[in-house]
């Protein structure tokens, strides 16, 4: 085996691709992308929070 | 890849380093019950995955604290497990964990320490290569919720099982992601909506409120109609709303003018607040002090300026009579002129110093100048926030008689507040006063140049007390604000009520809060969607487990179970997994049932049906079948004992199930307690020519392991024989016994070697060279030796066959009566 060639493969990380594919919603697109990460749920929640705040902080 | 050895030291019930070779093909480890064996396995959990199932799937994980490592070993000495796995082209990598002090695993490949192990799959989300006992049971005997999630952990779907989990907790309890500013907003529109349902002639509006965002066009059109009937006809588009305020304020007056108006601070007034209170520090602070201070000279050198002025003139005159004082006319010696030289030079030094001082003092002016400026605009910011509310106060017996009896509370609220903001305000201006009037004293002083460092003592004083008074005015405005509001919201509808303009009020409302209204819909939009987010995920993972658990995994188990089943067993089987209530995609529905049946009818349920033989079969089926199932860089299955309450028929069918698995490609590493089975393994898969270790006894140094021959001489012998006399004899098998000649030799070879010196060798290391050498040394006769050593003729060093290699029946022949021929030496 060659370490430094081995590229390691998720199949989560695809399975995340295929439900993104699958959502037309860009607000549940959103939160699925910052599911993906170190602090997934932290990091969910924090976009969720980042969402409400763009719509209360939008002047139109 | 395949597992080439394992070295242990102080894990589990490993005490002293030891070192266990595998065959890459099939490994048997037989020891009686707590000798040791499940160490090995555990070992290669831990190595690969930094935890073992066991503690991983213990209740108390408190109990398993500190397991890990050998209770005998040694202080000085570390645990570690270090593998070596082979790939398909023979390259070796190091896999070496070492377990550290708070029972953490250190991973190094080939020496360097890494953070995981680089592997071509992510291996948290392919099946764990280990069949074990232990978590058989906990896969079966647990309700169907569970044994999902156990379903789940065997095939490496655990990472979705997590995500289903957090998406679900995310979309159904959202409170605590929803940012305090959106709760305002929420809290700041909700009254309005419940008196907007009050209203019985605004019922359309509020019909197409109700419909959320999507109804908000049509709701903001009948508001439109609705304004426009309230006010005259000719009113333009533009002027309804004043228009409506208009109407409204005028009915209102009528019953009571003002309101409990208390205005928070704005962002940009707290910011201007704090930079002022900052500067008003700096100011008075140390350079200011100095600064003054040094003016303080100005006054003490006024008398030299005079005798420099005076300087002046006489030099100037000195210059047309030198030798005569221009103001007596007495006689001046030289002596006496340098003196007068001297000192006028001194004096402009000192009156050139002065004017340095002179610009400080007029840059004090103008810092005071601003400063009090600044204090001005400060005292002004604050004070009319409460100007409005103090207003008020005349006015609180009227108001009383609006807000009594019903809302004595608000009232009271008003009535305490307005009193203590007097309190509040007079203190700020009381020492705003002070301020000023010690600030008028500083710039007094330093315009009439008769500075006094006690007043800057006074000025910083008063600045600190005002500076605390405004924080606690502030403070004070704060807290009452949101009071006061309410208090403000039920006068508003209290007067409305009186004068009969509640609906008006709604529809100003409803103008004026549109752009908050259309947030709150947009907000409750996104927030009401994640129901939808939900489910959808729900059906995505439920799908997706289906997908691996259904058909194709059913089939496989079913395909495994029907091999291990014998001809004699009643006819009471599983019959596949039931999973339609997961089909439902909810958390709380997934549940994986055991169908058996009996004699061809359903029985309610297989765990309560099955005898506990069947159930162990039925684990080892699933267990199989998820090992074989997808991507998986491990091409290795290690079995941790898995013959338990089974009879001899069924134990013998579980041994063509290995002898399967080996064919199929898999390296099997199997430990069983049970020694007669083991031994009928070894003897049932004779042809694979495995590795067998036999575990004596356990010491505090920790198991003793000896390695047994796979088969006897006498055994390969007689299986050469008869391949040479069959004559439908593959190509595969003929080859297959010459190889078994060769391993005779090497048997032979070695077992000469220890009888004739006393030395042990191992067979498997020995080659041509080393067979011939030790013959020779044993004294074997020259023609034999030579004729033993032809049987090495088609293989190199490695027991690999030449490129050229084809077998020959008579080759073989010969081969076998030379080995036979020796053996005979040996007697």
């Amino acid at each position: 085996m060659n370490n430094k060639e081995i590229i390691q493969h998720s199949s989560f990380e695809e399975y995340l691709d295929e439900l993104l594919a699958e959502l037309s919603d860009p607000v549940h697109k959103r939160l699925i992308q910052a599911y993906r990460g170190n602090d997934p749920v932290k990091s969910m929640e924090s976009k969720l929070g980042e969402i409400l705040m763009e719509v209360l902080n939008h002047e139109d | 890849m395949k597992i080439k050895n394992i070295t242990i030291q102080g894990f589990r019930g490993f005490n002293k380093v030891y070192t266990i070779d595998f065959h890459d093909r099939l490994t048997l480890i037989y020891a009686p019950n707590s000798y040791g064996k499940t160490s090995i396995s555990e070992a290669f959990e831990w190595l690969l995955y930094g935890k073992t199932s066991k503690v991983d799937n213990a209740d108390s994980k408190e109990e398993y604290r500190g397991s890990y490592r050998n209770r005998h070993l040694i202080d000085s000495l570390t645990p570690f497990v270090k593998a070596t796995f082979m790939d398909d082209n023979g390259n070796e990598t190091e896999f070496h964990g070492v377990l550290t002090e708070d029972e953490i695993i250190q991973r190094f490949i080939n020496g360097q320490e890494v953070e995981s192990w680089l592997l071509p799959q992510d291996i948290s989300e392919i099946p764990r290569p280990f069949i074990l006992q232990h978590a058989l049971k906990y896969l079966l005997l647990v309700k169907p919720d569970e044994r999902f999630q156990g379903f789940a952990h065997l095939l490496g779907l655990e990472k979705l099982d997590i995500f289903q989990k957090n998406i679900v907790s995310l979309c159904t309890k959202p409170d605590a992601c929803i940012p305090t500013e959106v709760n305002q907003l929420f809290d700041k529109i909700s009254p309005l909506e419940t008196r907007l349902a009050g209203q019985s002639s605004l019922a359309t509006i509020e019909k197409a409120f109700k419909k959320g965002l999507a109804g908000l066009a049509e709701a903001y059109k009948a508001v439109a109609s609705e304004c426009r009937r309230r006010v005259p006809s000719e009113t333009e588009d533009e002027s309804i709303l004043p228009q409506l305020l208009k109407i409204r304020k005028d009915a209102v007056a009528k019953i009571f003018k003002g309101r409990v108006a208390l205005q928070d601070y704005s962002d940009k007034e707290k910011y201007a607040n704090i930079e002022d209170d900052k500067y008003f520090l700096d100011c008075i602070a140390d350079p200011f002090d100095k600064k003054y201070t040094e003016l303080l000279a100005l006054a003490t050198v006024q008398y030299i300026l005079e005798r420099a002025a005076f300087f002046d003139l006489g030099i100037k005159l000195l210059d047309k009579t030198p030798k005569e004082c221009p103001f007596c006319g007495q006689l001046i010696n030289n002596v006496l002129l340098k003196h007068i030289h001297d000192e006028h030079t001194n004096l402009t030094d000192e009156k050139n110093l002065t004017k340095e001082l002179q610009k400080q003092r007029n840059e004090i002016i103008i810092l005071l100048t601003e400063f009090k400026s600044r204090l001005i605009a400060y005292q002004t910011r604050n004070k009319d926030k409460s100007t409005q509310l103090l207003a008020l106060e005349p006015t609180l017996d009227k108001l009383k008689t609006v807000l009594l009896p019903k809302h004595q509370t608000h009232f009271s609220a008003v009535e305490t507040t307005i009193l203590e903001l007097s309190t509040v305000r007079d203190n700020l201006e009381k020492s705003y006063n002070q301020i000023l009037e010690a600030l008028a004293k500083v710039e007094t002083s330093v315009t009439d140049s008769k500075e006094n460092a006690a007043l800057v003592k006074v000025l910083r004083e008063v600045l600190t007390e005002y500076i605390s008074d405004a924080l606690s005015y502030a403070r004070f405005i704060s807290v009452k604000v949101p009071i006061m509001s309410n208090a403000d919201d039920i006068l508003k509808h209290e007067l409305d009520v009186l004068a009969g303009t509640e609906d008006i009020s709604v529809l100003v409302d409803l103008l004026e809060q549109r752009l908050d209204i259309e947030k709150k819909f947009k907000i409750k939009g996104i927030l009401d969607s994640l129901k939808d987010f939900r489910k959808l995920v729900d059906q995505h993972v439920a799908n997706r487990v289906l997908e691996a658990i259904s058909c194709e995994l059913t089939s496989d188990v079913m395909e495994w179970y029907r091999q291990i089943k014998t001809t004699g067993d009643p006819d009471v089987h599983f019959n596949g997994f039931d999973i339609e209530r997961t089909k439902k995609g909810e958390l709380k529905a997934r549940r994986i049932q055991i169908k058996a049946k009996s004699y061809g009818k359903d029985l309610v349920s297989a765990v309560s049906s099955l005898s506990e033989s069947k159930l162990n079969a039925l684990g080892l089926c699933v267990s199989i079948a998820t090992n074989l199932k997808g991507q998986s860089p491990f091409d290795f299955l290690i079995i941790d004992d898995p013959i338990q309450s089974w009879d001899e028929d069924h134990e013998t069918r579980f041994i063509e199930v290995i002898r399967k698995l080996v064919e199929g490609g898999k390296q099997i590493v199997m430990m069983s307690h049970n020694h007669k089975w083991i031994n009928g393994v070894r003897s049932c898969c004779r042809t694979i020519n495995g590795r067998f270790y036999e575990i004596t006894g356990y010491t505090e140094a920790g198991p003793h392991i000896i390695e047994v021959s796979w088969a006897s001489w006498e055994e390969r012998l007689k299986e050469v024989d008869a391949i040479i006399k069959d004559e439908t004899a593959t190509f595969v098998k003929l080859q297959h016994a010459e190889e078994e000649i060769r391993f005779v030799i090497t048997e032979l070879a070695a077992e000469l070697y220890f009888k004739t010196k006393g030395v042990k060798k191992k067979p498997k290391d020995l080659n041509l060279t080393k067979v011939r050498k030790m013959l020779v040394e044993c004294g074997i006769d020259n023609s034999l030796v030579d004729r033993i050593t032809q049987t090495f003729e088609t293989t190199d060093d490695s027991h690999h066959v030449t490129m050229d290699y084809a077998p020959n029946r008579q080759r073989i022949q010969r081969y076998h009566d030379w080995a036979h021929e020796l053996s005979k030496v040996i007697g």
